[in-house]
């Protein structure tokens, strides 16, 4: 038998070298803008030099988050991966949460490396700037706990990367599943599955809607939540102290009730009806 | 001992087509078997149901006891289509990932194989020809120590020379007590080291008989075979 | 020993009969020690389990005998060798007044024509 810890391992490895590849690639971009921009810039203390890199790497871990949902349904349908002995669940866990982790990776790479461009701003920086900004930092504080802030917003992006997992995997199964079942075969079983697949598509993001506007409501929010989104909006607008921490905590649990929902969803999916590609 | 594989009321559908209707069949341990029939009449499908990587079947399949999916798995090795692969890897990373994933893989084993088929570790996967990438898929296979060994097809646009080099293999690598299933839609080269024939046509088995058996009533197994498709053109 | 086998024979029977005349006719010695039996089942390209029954026949009748750890060996018993010997000319004899019947030339002349053809060769 394959244990979790086998089948995490080696799907780990090998979504960690496409990362490094992928990475590399960003950080290139990246660098080219940061060189371009400070140099025309003069390495200005208004920071354009960083703000170029930093959206070419908040754009790159969107399409990142992307490009590993669809390498771990890959993992999913390959016939090498299906055949080794591994329950489903096993399977699942072990494939979500390599993405996950390689995804934290590409994130912590993306921040060390906007630190490092940040370099000829600290240069500059004087003795005053720097104690402004640790008096900016401890003022906010006092409002409310960073630490625990940042953490919580920390288990959010991951619970929001696995909830997306998840979600897209379970469309792609339900998609396959039912055009198993339908009797079209070929050429016009493609686009029998596009329009499974959009249909689907619509059908989950209405549930997904009315399943976070309840919420909302039930959190004594005004706004509506927008179409198509998997994450949930801050329900109230409050800022002070412990009330913002518990309405993030809230927040947290109920996004992590919904990761799990969808991932029991995907193991069901996966585990009755999913097959591996035949070629 | 009891049978490896034991398959009872076997029921398969895709797009609403029935491909295996009612399907029985027993193997014992320590045969070689070839499973036959025309081209498109289940003889994939049927491995993939064996090998759990297809699923909504009716019916019980059971291979060394086990009926679960993943203890199946555990004791049998199917031909590996490679496509965790990317063209560029190289044979000795095909190898590493096995040895993460497969507690029964043997390495020196592999490494034995390997040479037997005039491979190298350091080959990429695009530079093998069709029979020299046959033969690696068999290394995988043979390099795991199980009870049940599954070669779908194992011969398609294989060059003369690899299909003896694989049938050697078999002969050589094959654990006393493991059984090996061979499907495959032609005969001639593998008639003379079966054990036992099993015939899939019109979506069940409809014969399973042991080769001597068949040669005791005077006919080849390719003759045998062919009687079946008498008047079908 | 590499051989070429009829589909339509069980293979084992063919098996058997070549070791038979490999012993009858002296190219396998009393007492020689057979190659084991997944060698002669590479050798020859066939199962594993039809070189077993083709050596089990064999050591039914007594041509070969097991030594435990060993390995397979060729008997030493003279007289039944020779006797294998006795069986094999009788079996081509038969075969060859067949064949002669079948392009009519009956028992009573088979003689005489062999005579004569043996007669010419020396010539």
């Amino acid at each position: 038998m394959t244990d979790f810890k086998q089948a995490y391992g080696a799907m780990f490895k090998v979504q960690a070298k496409k990362m490094m590849l992928d990475y590399g690639i960003c950080a290139l971009i990246a660098g080219v803008t940061w060189l371009a921009v400070g140099v025309s810039t003069h390495w200005s203390m208004n920071a354009t030099f960083i703000g170029f890199p930093m959206i070419v790497f908040i754009l790159a871990a969107f399409i990142y988050k992307y490009l590993l949902v669809f390498r771990s349904w890959k993992i999913s349908r390959s016939q090498t991966w299906r055949l080794l002995p591994v329950k489903s669940g096993s399977f699942v866990l072990a494939n979500s949460l390599s993405a996950l982790v390689n995804y934290l990776c590409f994130i912590f790479l993306a921040l060390a490396t906007v630190a490092v461009f940040s370099i000829p701003l600290w240069m500059q920086m004087s003795g005053q700037d720097y104690a402004n900004m640790f008096k900016g930092i401890a003022e906010a504080n006092r409002q409310v706990n960073l630490t625990a802030t940042l953490l919580i917003l920390l288990l959010l992006l991951m619970a929001n990367f696995l909830g997306d997992v998840y979600y897209w995997l379970f469309l792609a199964d339900s998609m396959e599943a039912l055009a198993d079942r339908l009797p079209f075969s070929g050429k016009s079983a493609k686009a029998v599955k596009a329009g499974i697949f959009v249909l689907l598509l619509a059908f989950f993001a209405f549930i997904n809607n009315q399943f976070a506007n309840a919420l909302v409501k039930l959190m004594g929010g005004k706004h509506e939540v927008s179409l198509f989104s998997e994450v949930f909006a801050p329900a109230s607008g409050h800022f002070s102290g412990n009330d913002f921490l518990i309405d993030l905590l809230l927040i947290l649990a109920l996004q992590l009730a919904y990761v799990l929902l969808l991932g029991a969803l995907q193991w069901l999916v996966f585990n009755k009806f999913t097959e591996a590609k035949r070629s | 001992m009891s049978d490896v594989l034991k398959i009872a009321g076997l029921s398969y559908r895709m797009n609403r087509k029935e491909i295996l209707a009612d399907v029985d069949l027993e193997v014992a341990y320590g045969k070689i078997v070839a499973l036959v029939g025309a081209n498109g009449a289940g003889k994939t499908t049927l491995m993939r149901v064996i090998a759990g990587v297809a699923k909504n079947y009716q019916g019980t399949v059971t291979v060394a006891g086990e009926s679960s999916e993943a203890g199946r798995k555990a004791h049998l090795s199917m031909t590996d289509n490679l496509s965790a692969f990317a063209d560029g890897r190289r044979i000795r990373e095909v190898k590493s990932f096995y040895e993460d994933v497969f507690a029964d893989f043997d390495s020196q084993q592999f490494d034995q194989l390997l040479e037997f088929m005039n491979l190298n570790a350091e080959d990429k996967l695009s530079s093998l020809s069709k029979g020299m990438r046959e033969k690696l898929i068999i290394a995988l296979a043979f390099a795991r120590k199980t009870d049940l060994y599954l070669l779908d097809e194992p011969f398609n646009g294989v060059d003369a020379m690899s299909r003896k080099k694989i049938i050697k293999s078999l002969l050589l690598w094959k654990p006393d007590e493991a059984t090996i299933i061979i499907s495959d839609h032609v005969l001639d080269e593998i008639a003379p080291v079966l054990d036992e024939v099993v015939l899939l046509k019109d979506k069940h088995i409809i014969k399973h008989k042991s080769a001597d058996e068949i040669r005791e009533g005077h006919a080849s197994i390719e003759e045998w075979y062919e009687s079946f498709y008498e008047g079908e053109e | 020993m590499s051989m070429e086998f009829k589909d339509n024979i069980p293979i084992y029977l063919q098996i058997q009969d070549y070791l038979f005349r490999q012993i009858a006719t002296g190219k396998m010695r009393p007492g020689d020690k057979l190659p084991s039996v997944r060698a002669l089942a590479v050798e020859l390209t066939v199962n594993v389990n039809t070189v077993q029954r083709a050596l089990r026949e064999l050591s039914d009748k007594g041509y070969i005998y097991t030594k435990r750890g060993e390995g397979n060996f060729v008997t030493d018993n003279e007289d039944l060798i020779a006797d294998s010997q006795e069986r094999l000319v009788n079996r081509e004899l038969a075969e060859f007044v067949v064949r002669m019947k079948e392009l009519g030339i009956g028992e009573d002349q088979l003689v005489a024509v062999l005579e004569r053809y043996l007669q010419e060769q020396i010539s």
